[in-house]
């Protein structure tokens, strides 16, 4: 793995052809409708405000990167379809190395795919966020998403900071994660009906 | 879940993933005193050793 890194990192310098032709897969990809996608957002608050915090606005976040899981709808398998990045700078662009590295490092949707940009980008993409992506492509050997169904939402993850107090009523800080749902789905909206009912526990087809 | 950046926390991570992609917001706050808080201690920890002596 560590060597795996070290290549990537040289190969970096190489990224330009490379880019272009992972970035038109990418959007080749977009187009088809066999894939349910899962958005992850990751964003940090602002510090100097640790206690406000715009959570209806994530592109507003500087530095967020979003991470793309893809599952086939009819499929047992989760697989990664692409990863991107989003900036305060600009609303939504693609990061084709990194669609390479997830790719690389979790089961792909098309086996047989993997490039020279997939050494390429790992190196960029944080230790944590590629955990996190793996960890919820591995939902399928847990059978969690059996239980919980297919997601519906994007996430944004806030990392929160808020004022409370010590033991001795001191003032202080401390700090949590929020995960804000996501998406075109009523349910994601906070517009659905009956979107208690959601989570109900789901038959499954095996026996005890 | 103390540290998003953390390997241990993985699983804990998972789950709060899986209700917000069925549409519920998460929000998992932090004991004070751990990961990023000003806070030098656990207030509960420092309740609980006063009262053993």
């Amino acid at each position: 793995m560590r060597d795996s890194l070290v290549r990537m990192a040289l190969a970096i310098r190489n990224r330009g052809a490379t880019r272009q032709a992972a970035l038109g897969t990418w959007y080749r990809r977009r187009k088809r409708r066999d894939f349910r996608c899962v958005n992850v957002h990751w964003g940090r608050t602002n510090a100097r405000s640790p206690v406000r915090h715009r959570t209806d606005r994530p592109s507003r976040v500087a530095h967020t990167s979003i991470a793309v899981l893809s599952q086939r709808v009819n499929g047992p398998d989760p697989c990664v379809e692409s990863i991107s990045v989003r900036s305060r700078f600009s609303r939504h662009f693609c990061w084709p190395p990194a669609v390479e590295a997830i790719r690389a490092l979790a089961p792909s949707c098309e086996p047989g795919a993997r490039s020279v940009a997939a050494d390429t980008a790992r190196a960029r993409i944080h230790g944590h966020r590629t955990r996190l992506l793996l960890a919820l492509n591995a939902l399928a050997n847990q059978q969690l998403l059996a239980i919980s169904g297919t997601p519906l939402c994007d996430i944004a993850v806030y990392n929160i900071r808020y004022a409370t107090v010590g033991g001795a009523n001191e003032a202080t800080t401390a700090s949590g994660a929020m995960m804000v749902p996501l998406g075109s789905d009523p349910d994601c909206r906070g517009t659905a009906r009956s979107s208690c009912t959601r989570m109900a526990p789901r038959p499954t087809a095996r026996s005890t | 879940m103390t540290n998003l950046q953390g390997d241990p926390n993985g699983e804990a991570l998972i789950m709060a993933a899986v209700f917000a992609s069925q549409g519920y917001i998460v929000v998992a706050p932090n004991y004070a005193g751990y990961d990023s808080s000003t806070l030098p201690y656990h207030p509960t920890s420092s309740l609980t050793s006063n009262r053993r002596t």
